[in-house]
């Protein structure tokens, strides 16, 4: 089994921000926020030392807790201090991004790292259906198709029209060509049936984030299934975890934090005020919306929902334990991981790192 | 894009199937047209070919450059690339097609040979291929505005037609 280190580029003082998305710029000073980013840069090369095999990259917008709105940007400057671990893209966004411009961006990223790249398509988290004003209904639509076009837009030698339901693009060409041919390692992250089916059927991997070890396996038992129906298998690092972890030296340690972290009641940074949560769900889900009834619950403005709880919480027996029933039960070859919780500063992070690498990754790498 | 005043004369070579009723609706609402080269007449016309009749339409298109001024090659099973020989000389033939030519594949159309298009795009002099999302080999089944709008376009605009001309102004 592999381990991802996720460059969450989390902006410092991150524990100091409203629990409401967006956050508001004005809890951005620039030089705390350079600072956030080397430190963040430093965690990278260190997690590649330790042992790490992947770096991954998210694209979260309008808050500092994952502070990679633009991450080509951030991979690509990672990219030239880490030299030999993966760079995984888990991002693009396909609801958001012109799908051009992301192929644009994956393969240069895949010619800067000599062909070191992973690229994972995701829908996003509601409160990104906000940002670049797309309607939450369209967003699967969005995705499905901006998949076909990355690929095409890949692989097509000649310059083409593509005539879409979502895009239209009488000229693409892209530039570079991938290194990795016919196109670079891909995955789809989803849960959604139709998504898990397109990556079965292209012959994409599969990534899973935060979500219990049985219900992670419901849905990689119907990726087997289904890989099996169109006639191949993955390999153990097409199916990928994200999962949040605090790692200490005991089991006590961690609980410690993680009990001063519930009577904090805080999860800055993601959530979203009711009215707003339940009206994209709404949406999502194609249900016509009666908004008198919405704004009648909501109208103190209540925040609902915020960051997924920890997956990972323990001493190095009991984190590594807890990650091998991935890989026991769904197949999981790659735990991509994400320590900066927001109460953390930066030596912790490191400490966490130093720790990981030398009491569970190596048992990891076994599996 | 409806409009009373014919735009020209289009001929529409129809596949074994049949798969072109969409398309002929579609197109008749702005272009006079014919099922048959004879129905045609003398004057230039433009030519569409769905399937088969596509590649009967190229056929007609080398043997007849005088009278076709834009080819649209709808779903073409002409150029077969991993065939060898069988189709190799009429690949050699198509930098020989004189007029603009549109090829129109389904991204979905697996009786299609996947580096067909590249061959058809790279030959012909004047040529666009396009991939149609969401459809097979009968994309006038699977998406017929969007077939119809982009041969429309394509007669009327020829290889412009990549200049959009949409308005993106929400709030003038």
């Amino acid at each position: 089994m592999k381990a991802s280190y996720l460059g969450a580029m989390g902006y410092a003082r991150r524990r100091d921000f409203p629990r409401a998305w967006p956050t508001p710029p004005s809890y951005n000073d620039p030089a705390t926020s350079v600072q956030s980013y080397q430190d963040g840069i430093e965690e990278c090369e260190f997690a590649e030392e330790m042992g790490f095999e992947w770096v991954s990259f998210s694209e979260h917008h309008y808050s500092g807790r994952i502070a990679t709105g633009a991450p080509a940007v951030m991979a690509a400057a990672v990219a030239e201090r880490c030299k030999t671990v993966k760079i995984a893209m888990l991002g693009p966004l396909m609801p958001l991004n012109n799908p051009v411009r992301a192929a644009e961006e994956l393969t240069l990223l895949d010619n800067l790292t000599n062909g070191r790249l992973v690229m994972g398509f995701l829908r996003g988290t509601p409160n990104e259906d906000q940002v670049y004003g797309v309607n939450p209904a369209e967003g699967r639509g969005r995705m499905l198709e901006g998949m076909d076009l990355i690929l095409k837009a890949m692989t097509e030698p000649e310059p083409f029209s593509w005539e879409g339901q979502y895009y239209q693009y009488r000229t693409v060409a892209v530039w570079p060509r991938p290194v990795q041919q016919p196109f670079p390692a891909a995955l789809v992250a989803t849960r959604s049936d139709d998504a898990v089916r397109y990556a079965a059927e292209h012959q994409l991997g599969l990534g899973v984030s935060f979500i219990p070890v049985d219900e992670t396996g419901r849905i990689t038992d119907k990726y087997h299934a289904w890989c099996a129906e169109n006639g191949w298998q993955p390999r153990p690092d097409q199916l990928v975890f994200r999962g949040s972890i605090y790692l200490a030296e005991t089991d006590a340690q961690a609980q410690e934090w993680f009990d001063r972290q519930i009577d904090q009641g805080r999860a800055p940074g993601m959530a979203l005020r009711s009215s707003v949560s339940q009206v994209i769900q709404a949406t999502r889900a194609g249900q016509d919306v009666d908004y008198r009834n919405v704004f009648a619950g909501s109208a103190s403005g209540d925040i609902v929902g915020g960051a997924p709880g920890l997956t990972f919480v323990g001493g190095p027996d009991k984190v590594f334990n807890e990650i091998k029933a991935y890989h026991d039960r769904c197949g999981m070859g790659v735990i991509d991981l994400f320590f900066q919780q927001p109460s953390l500063t930066h030596a912790d992070v490191m400490q966490e790192i130093d720790l990981f690498g030398r009491e569970v990754l190596p048992r990891l790498k076994e599996l | 894009m409806a409009t009373t005043a014919s735009a020209g004369m289009v001929v529409i070579l129809d596949g074994a199937a049949g798969q072109s009723r969409a398309l002929r609706d579609g197109l008749s609402e702005r272009w006079q047209v014919a099922e048959s080269i004879v129905a045609a007449g003398s004057e230039r016309y433009g030519l569409v070919g769905v399937s088969d009749g596509a590649n009967a339409a190229l056929q007609h298109a080398l043997a007849n450059p005088e009278a076709v001024d834009v080819l649209a090659l709808v779903s073409p099973t002409a150029i077969r690339p991993a065939d060898g020989d069988a189709t190799a000389e009429l690949e050699a033939r198509l930098s020989d097609v004189q007029c603009p030519t549109l090829v129109v594949f389904g991204q979905e159309d697996h009786s299609v040979q996947p580096q067909a298009a590249g061959i058809y795009r790279a030959r012909i002099p004047n040529c666009n291929i396009a991939f149609v999302y969401a459809a097979g080999h009968d994309i006038a089944a699977d998406r017929p505005q969007a077939l119809v709008n982009l041969v429309s376009d394509y007669l009327e605009r020829r290889e412009t037609f990549i200049v959009q001309n949409r308005t993106s102004v929400i709030s003038p």
